[in-house]
């Protein structure tokens, strides 16, 4: 079966279960913008997952979250490796092209990316209105298949994979790891459907 | 996360951990390493790496462009699990010279 586009994810819920505060300024239980991941709700065919943008982005969580979900939903060696790579291109593209809205250094070669990850850890620690923007994955399976849903709240981007070497490698690369993948809301959420 | 040796002509750096968008400093250094070498080719074991993500292959394929300016082939070496497998889903094998 396909899962219905239900149309957004249904944070609504999640954050009526979740207690911190999450808005600037407040300290939601980690220090400065570092609350860890919470699972905020879960029933017997999903899961939905919330992290900050600095979380998501110093945590690299994709490893950690596919674990958790292997105990819940068997996923043999093979599905596993793919849906931790998809789902930490997901998670990458939704901290840095979504919430933080960085496009990739046109020029520089390397250099340019150095600069780029050091403005990321400068915009990380001094601006709290984006680094504590959210990041939430949505997982929902049948007895068939896996969704994975990952939501920024940046302003959108126009998500098209590219090739192996330029641009929308990221999105090459979980088109070529998930069974099917679509971009919804302006490009702020990625779905990505594995076969179980 | 690296360590980097000269011989014969050979560059060889030895990666362990992840290639992950955090590293580009990291990998930038190394990158200095092979390409300031007069070694004829550029060589990048990758058995100890368990993980590398789509900016890990750029970081490569950049790589791979200095190295090309001063008419060096880039080798890959050794690549396991995800990392041989990223490997093929990109067709690297038509881009650099990829040793078992």
């Amino acid at each position: 079966m396909r899962f219905d586009d239900v149309g957004p994810i249904p944070v609504t819920a999640a954050i009526a279960n979740d207690p911190r505060d999450y808005s600037p300024g407040a300290d939601a239980g980690g220090g400065f913008a570092s609350p860890a991941p919470l699972l905020v709700g879960a029933d017997d065919a999903s899961v939905v997952i919330r992290l900050t943008t600095d979380v998501a982005y110093r945590t690299q969580p994709a490893r950690s979250i596919v674990a958790d979900l292997g105990q819940i939903v068997p996923l043999g060696a093979d599905l596993a490796q793919r849906m931790e790579t998809a789902l930490h291109e997901a998670l990458a593209n939704a901290v840095i092209r979504g919430n933080l809205e960085l496009a990739k250094p046109r020029h520089g070669g390397l250099d340019g990316y150095v600069e780029q990850e050091m403005m990321i850890n400068r915009l990380l620690m001094q601006n709290p209105e984006l680094s504590r923007r959210m990041v939430t994955v949505w997982v929902r399976w049948t007895e068939t298949e896996i969704e994975i849903s990952v939501q920024d709240e940046g302003q959108g981007y126009p998500a098209r994979p590219g090739d192996a070497t330029g641009d929308g490698r990221g999105l090459y690369i979980i088109r070529a790891f998930c069974d099917r993948m679509c971009a919804n809301d302006g490009g702020r959420r990625l779905s990505m459907t594995f076969a179980r | 996360m690296f360590n980097t040796s000269l011989s014969d002509g050979n560059a060889l750096a030895a990666l362990s951990g992840q290639l992950t968008f955090t590293d580009h400093g990291a990998f930038r250094d190394m990158a200095r390493h092979l390409v300031a070498s007069k070694a004829g080719r550029l060589t990048i074991d990758f058995g100890g790496v368990e993980f590398i993500d789509s900016a890990g292959l750029g970081m490569l394929l950049l790589l791979r462009e200095e190295a090309g300016a001063t008419g060096r082939p880039v080798v890959l070496r050794n690549a396991q699990g995800q990392v041989k497998r990223m490997f093929a889903v990109s067709r690297f094998d038509t881009l650099f010279v990829v040793e078992p």
